[in-house]
């Protein structure tokens, strides 16, 4: 069955690239496109979506409306899932987005719009109740935490830095297995040597470990 | 209590009277004045010279300008004395009565006038005797009236004929306080010359002393006394003259008229004090209105002190202002002093506002009689620095808000002219190559469809590289973290991409008004720029936020800090502008070796 899509975006131009670039994935089916959180959520019992891809910044404060309606969801439809397209590659958007949980929730920059392999998994991940994180914002909090010489970052290997990274973007151990030519085993060994090293908490759940990977990250 | 160190405080006048009193001691006075009246038209006396009327006037004159002057305030005292005088003029004119012992009791309370009235030439317009030959003078009098006048009323048959109060000569009513069967011969014989010699001689002491006191006093004092002294040579003048006139024995017609005048010259004395008093008051606001022109005209301690000095004719004047909290008085160069004790040749006015002493005038002692308008010169020149110091700093910060207005204003087209430049030199030269690459692309669709196919994707890196160019160019304009999420994260933020290990300290994140708040970001941008330019070895840069009433943020640094005197940087004077702008102030702590802090504090209105 096809993932039943919602779009939010207040630039007609963006708005129709997105619902054309998406109507022609047959894993997807856009139910309903909007131009402001208001309508979008007036009609989402009759949409039934399971994931809404939608534009941070609408009106009518132009500053972060989508993730607040991520936040609203949380509480009130806890099993939709959403996708939150940005321009900001500033870290504090993404940890507010996953301040409630960070299952069923995506991060991704605009400038990934034109890559529909990569939307269309963005979307599908967190379809499946996983978590997307755009791997520009992991290259900024991580670039940004190894200048400094006490950070516990300093004591990884080049090749456990690509797994982190990999790991705060979301993706699972098989996939970033994948990503980096390794064998899952030793992403596995890999995973339990970084937490070690950074004390935190092992976790099988990837949503969790990205959030807690992020915060680790941003402090 | 150390002397010197604290406040003396001047002596003050009784307040003035209020009004409802001042009715009613205006009534009683009317009263008294119908009565003295009516008590001679009443008597046998001879009414030739109008004598109900002259009592009436005698009586009613002293207490309405006594009134006058308790009202007016600054001479209550001296009024007080009027009034009283009055009354005791009331007595005295019942020597108009032919009752015995109404007549007895005006003979002799008439002796007693001429003590209190001597009093009042000598205290005026203070209300006090000043100089101990001032007291000496009115002791003299009132001895002279005590050992030859007053006892004389129990031995005599009859007061010597006419006096200033009555118009009767041979057929006056009998002395009723005589306690001998016959009058004894010395009476008439020695003392009655002999006390009428002492009464002239004193009233000419008086009359030297008042002249004398006239010479070496004051402009103001000058005025104030003159028409005093006139009436008191006229009164002086028509005793005198009367007492010769009795002894020579002359047509009782030449007497009558001669008393009359020596009676009308006490109504007329007060005249004299009134116009005194009106002298003194437009004298004093002749001298505050040249004061406040001067004022205006010059500037400066030194300038305000011989303006004092010139308005009070005394070149000694020195000023002194009271520091609270122990500080004492201090001179017009903030050195301790103290002030002169009250007995010695140099006095101090002080000044009160509110009870509390704020400055004194030192003066020479010559002008204790005028501590009121010395009080009023020093209240005014002081309101007067007052407000032009006031004026100085509105003026002064007046400037400062339009200079800080025109580098606001600068800085703003100076980032405007920076955001066109990257606009134009990133963004738009990009867009320019990805156009002609574009047509390039076209071209070679038909040649070479394969080539064309690599060209566009090698085209989709370069969209990429100009959205990040855009990106980043938008953020440096604002930082939308601001507005979405507030100070802290867009603070931390900002600490991430510093090249310097920096953490962050929020105590009680919160959201302000968003003036406040960006202005609160720039200046830690600012600052945090500034730590990367002039320490970039320093260690730990910590950006520390907290609300206590304020919002107040601070960016330490442990670099090698500088002396405060050689930081002369438009970052600095950004900075300040941007928090006086919202109302706050920033401070910067440096010393070199002890790293440098930057705080600032915003007021926040809830």
């Amino acid at each position: 069955m096809a993932i039943r899509v919602v779009l939010a975006e207040d630039s007609l131009i963006v708005r129709e690239g997105l619902h054309q670039l998406l109507t022609a994935s047959p894993s997807l089916d856009v139910v309903a496109t909007y131009g402001d959180v208001e309508s979008l959520l007036d009609q989402v019992e009759r949409d039934r979506p399971d994931v809404i891809l939608t534009d941070i910044r609408m009106p009518p404060s132009n500053t972060d409306e989508g993730i607040r309606l991520a936040d609203h969801l949380r509480e009130s439809r806890p099993s939709i899932g959403v996708v939150v397209l940005s321009q900001y590659a500033e870290p504090p958007y993404v940890l507010a987005l996953l301040e409630r949980g960070s299952d069923r929730r995506g991060y991704l920059l605009k400038e990934r719009i034109h890559d529909r392999g990569q939307l269309v998994s963005a979307i599908d991940t967190v379809a499946r109740g996983g978590s997307v994180i755009d791997p520009k914002i992991v290259e900024v909090l991580v670039e940004a935490n190894s200048g400094a010489e006490r950070s516990p970052l300093a004591e990884l290997t080049p090749r456990e830095r690509d797994v982190l990274a990999e790991m705060a973007q979301g993706k699972s151990n098989s996939a970033i297995a994948d990503s980096l030519v390794l064998t899952k085993r030793a992403v596995e060994k890999h995973i339990n040597s970084i937490f070690t090293k950074l004390g935190l908490a092992g976790s099988e759940d990837v949503s969790k470990r990205v959030k807690a990977t992020l915060m680790f990250l941003a402090e | 209590m150390p002397t010197g160190s604290h406040p003396i405080p001047t002596a003050t006048d009784p307040p003035r009277i209020r009004l409802p009193a001042m009715v009613a001691l205006a009534a009683t006075g009317t009263l008294l004045a119908a009565v003295a009246a009516v008590v001679a038209l009443l008597g046998d006396m001879p009414h030739d010279v109008s004598l109900a009327e002259r009592q009436a006037v005698t009586v009613a004159t002293p207490i309405a300008v006594g009134l006058y002057a308790w009202r007016e305030g600054t001479h209550a005292r001296f009024g007080r004395l009027l009034v009283l005088a009055g009354g005791a003029w009331f007595l005295a004119a019942l020597s108009s009565s032919s009752n015995d012992v109404l007549y007895s009791i005006g003979r002799v309370s008439g002796w007693t006038v001429e003590v209190g009235l001597i009093y009042l030439i000598l205290a005026f317009p203070s209300g006090r005797l000043t100089t101990r030959l001032d007291r000496g003078l009115v002791a003299a009098v009132a001895a002279v009236v005590a050992a030859l006048f007053l006892p004389t009323a129990l031995i005599t048959d009859s007061y010597p004929a006419p006096s200033q109060f009555s118009t009767c000569f041979s057929d006056c009513p009998d002395n009723a306080f005589m306690l001998l069967s016959s009058e004894p011969s010395w009476v008439d014989g020695v003392i009655v010359p002999l006390r009428e010699l002492l009464a002239a001689l004193v009233l000419i002491a008086v009359v030297v002393r008042l002249a004398d006191r006239i010479r070496g006093a004051t402009r103001l004092m000058r005025r104030t006394l003159t028409p005093v002294l006139f009436f008191a040579i006229l009164r002086t003048l028509s005793i005198a003259v009367g007492f010769a006139l009795r002894r020579a024995g002359v047509d009782d017609s030449v007497l009558a008229a001669s008393t009359a005048v020596t009676e009308l010259c006490l109504p007329a004395m007060c005249i004299g004090f009134l116009v005194g008093l009106i002298r003194w008051r437009i004298y004093t606001a002749d001298c505050l209105v040249a004061l406040a022109h001067g004022l205006r005209r010059r500037s400066g301690p030194e300038q305000r002190r011989d303006l004092i000095a010139a308005t009070l004719t005394d070149p000694t004047v020195e000023l002194a202002s009271w520091r609270p909290a122990g500080g004492g008085w201090v001179d017009a160069d903030g050195q301790p002093m103290s002030l002169p004790p009250e007995s010695s040749d140099r006095l101090a006015t002080v000044i009160f506002e509110d009870d509390e002493p704020v400055a004194a005038v030192v003066h020479d002692a010559a002008l204790s009689e005028q501590r009121s308008f010395v009080e009023a010169v020093g209240a005014y020149a002081l309101v007067w620095d007052d407000n032009r110091r006031l004026a100085a700093r509105v003026e002064s910060s007046l400037t400062e808000l339009r200079e800080s207005r025109a580098r606001i204003l600068a800085a703003a087209d100076e980032e405007r002219r920076r955001i066109e430049r990257d606009l134009h030199d990133g963004g738009q030269q990009r867009l320019v190559a990805l156009r002609i690459r574009l047509e390039l692309a076209e071209e070679m669709m038909k040649q070479d469809p394969a080539g064309a196919g690599n060209m566009l994707h090698r085209l989709g890196s370069d969209v990429d590289a100009a959205l990040d160019e855009l990106r980043s160019l938008a953020a440096g304009v604002y930082p939308s973290l601001l507005a979405a999420r507030g100070l802290p994260d867009a603070i931390r933020t900002a600490a991430l991409q510093s090249p310097l290990p920096t953490t962050v300290e929020v105590d009680g994140a919160d959201r302000y008004p968003s003036e406040i708040e960006t202005a609160a970001y720039f200046c830690c941008i600012e600052a945090l720029q500034n730590v990367a330019k002039h320490a970039p070895d320093a260690n730990a840069v910590v950006i520390a936020l907290s609300r206590n009433g304020d919002l107040r943020f601070e960016v330490r640094d442990d670099g090698p800090g500088f002396r405060l005197d050689d930081a002369a940087g438009d970052g600095l004077v950004n900075m300040r502008d941007r928090i006086s702008a919202v109302g706050g102030q920033l401070e910067i702590r440096s010393s070199p070796g002890a790293g440098t802090t930057v705080v600032g504090t915003i007021p926040v209105r809830d």
